[in-house]
């Protein structure tokens, strides 16, 4: 016999704790009511997936799939284009490149910085005069030039006259 | 009211009655079935509520437990007996419980049957009680009980309450547990020795 004999003995008294007489019945009621309830729910998604099926088959034919097709992969162009042109940027998975940012030689541009003391002039003292010049000759029929300012527009090379005639080039269709 | 140990004939003539509903339940018989829920709910009742002492959740649990059974019987082979098989079921699907619902639960016990009244173990516990200080009924009894089961570990609680509570012998503990005969003594005598110490002074 084990050393813990009567504590074996003492345990074995949960035996008696039990439910009432009537529970088993009760329980198989309960297990039937939830089998139905688990058919019913399955059938009924059956039956709906059935009955969507059978609608699409009735009501699609090819000739209308057809416009919503192209509809969908229309939006889908969109879509995919904006998501390109919409600057995304790279990632760890580097799944997009075109966004990327200019190389940083490329991205600096030449500076024209031409040091005479005509242009000087021109931007400083006699910007306004310049202005209200070609202004003068856009609105006035009169398009004499008058002498003091031909240097002016002649040298500064960064500033074409209004009233400039454009020359044909010789040879440039060659 | 299930008592402890069953005869080998009557396991042997259990068990080709099992086979016989089995086979009729994987046939679509649900009458067949309805005979296993019957035949098992007292069984697997006494061990679900003895792992919890929560009769609600109990009860809720068994229903799972029947329930994953009817959608696996047609896959059961019969390699096991039906018994093992859904023993098996239910001390996995308790466990699992048990880990899911933690620690503090609220206790819900049954009520004792009046059997208990004549059972010598529980006169011998009361009687002795009335020549000492204190008093034991019933209830306070069932509480001790309980309280001193619910400090086990859950792996040693599951084999009290299949050895001691519902008589399954060492070897039947083996195969539903699916570990070794050892350690299923291994851990009754562990088991044993913890409540000891929580029920010394009723014993």
């Amino acid at each position: 016999m084990s050393e813990f004999e009567d504590i074996q003995r003492l345990i074995r008294l949960k035996r008696f704790e039990a439910p009432k007489e009537d529970f088993v019945e009760d329980f198989l009621a309960k297990f039937h009511e939830r089998q139905r309830s688990e058919l019913l729910r399955q059938s009924s998604l059956s039956l709906l997936w059935e009955r969507v099926s059978t609608y699409f088959d009735d009501l699609v034919t090819p000739r209308m799939v057809l416009v919503p097709a192209a509809a969908c992969v229309g939006l889908l162009a969109i879509w995919g284009a904006m998501n390109i042109g919409s600057g995304n940027t790279t990632d760890a998975t580097g799944s997009l490149v075109s966004s990327q940012s200019m190389p940083s030689v490329l991205s600096k541009q030449p500076a024209f910085n031409v040091d005479s003391q005509l242009i000087r002039e021109v931007e400083n003292d006699r910007a306004l005069e310049i202005e209200g010049i070609l202004l003068s000759r856009h609105f006035e029929t009169d398009t004499t030039l008058q002498p003091e300012l031909l240097d002016v527009v002649s040298v500064s090379g960064s500033a074409t006259p209004v009233s400039a005639e454009l020359q044909p080039v010789a040879g440039f269709n060659r | 009211m299930e008592t402890a140990l069953d005869k080998p004939t009557a396991a042997a003539s259990s068990s080709a009655e099992d086979r016989i509903l089995v086979e009729r339940a994987q046939d679509g018989d649900t009458r067949a079935f309805d005979d296993l829920v019957r035949k098992y709910t007292p069984k697997l009742y006494g061990m679900v509520y003895n792992m919890t002492s929560n009769r609600e959740d109990t009860a809720d649990l068994l229903q799972e437990i029947f329930a994953k059974a009817y959608r696996s019987v047609k896959r059961f082979q019969g390699k096991s007996s039906f018994y093992t098989w859904i023993y098996s079921i239910s001390v996995n699907m308790t466990l699992n419980f048990l880990k899911k619902r933690g620690r503090y639960a609220k206790v819900s016990l049954d009520d004792v049957d009046s059997g208990i009244q004549n059972d010598p173990e529980f006169v011998k516990v009361t009687t002795a009680a009335r020549d000492t200080v204190r008093e034991v009924n019933i209830n306070e009894l069932q509480k001790r009980l309980n309280a001193a089961m619910m400090k086990l570990s859950e792996d040693h609680r599951t084999v009290v309450t299949l050895y001691d509570i519902q008589g399954h012998q060492h070897n039947e503990i083996s195969k539903i547990l699916g570990v070794s005969e050892g350690t299923v003594r291994s851990r009754l005598f562990y088991a044993h020795r913890i409540l000891q110490t929580y029920l010394e002074d009723l014993v």
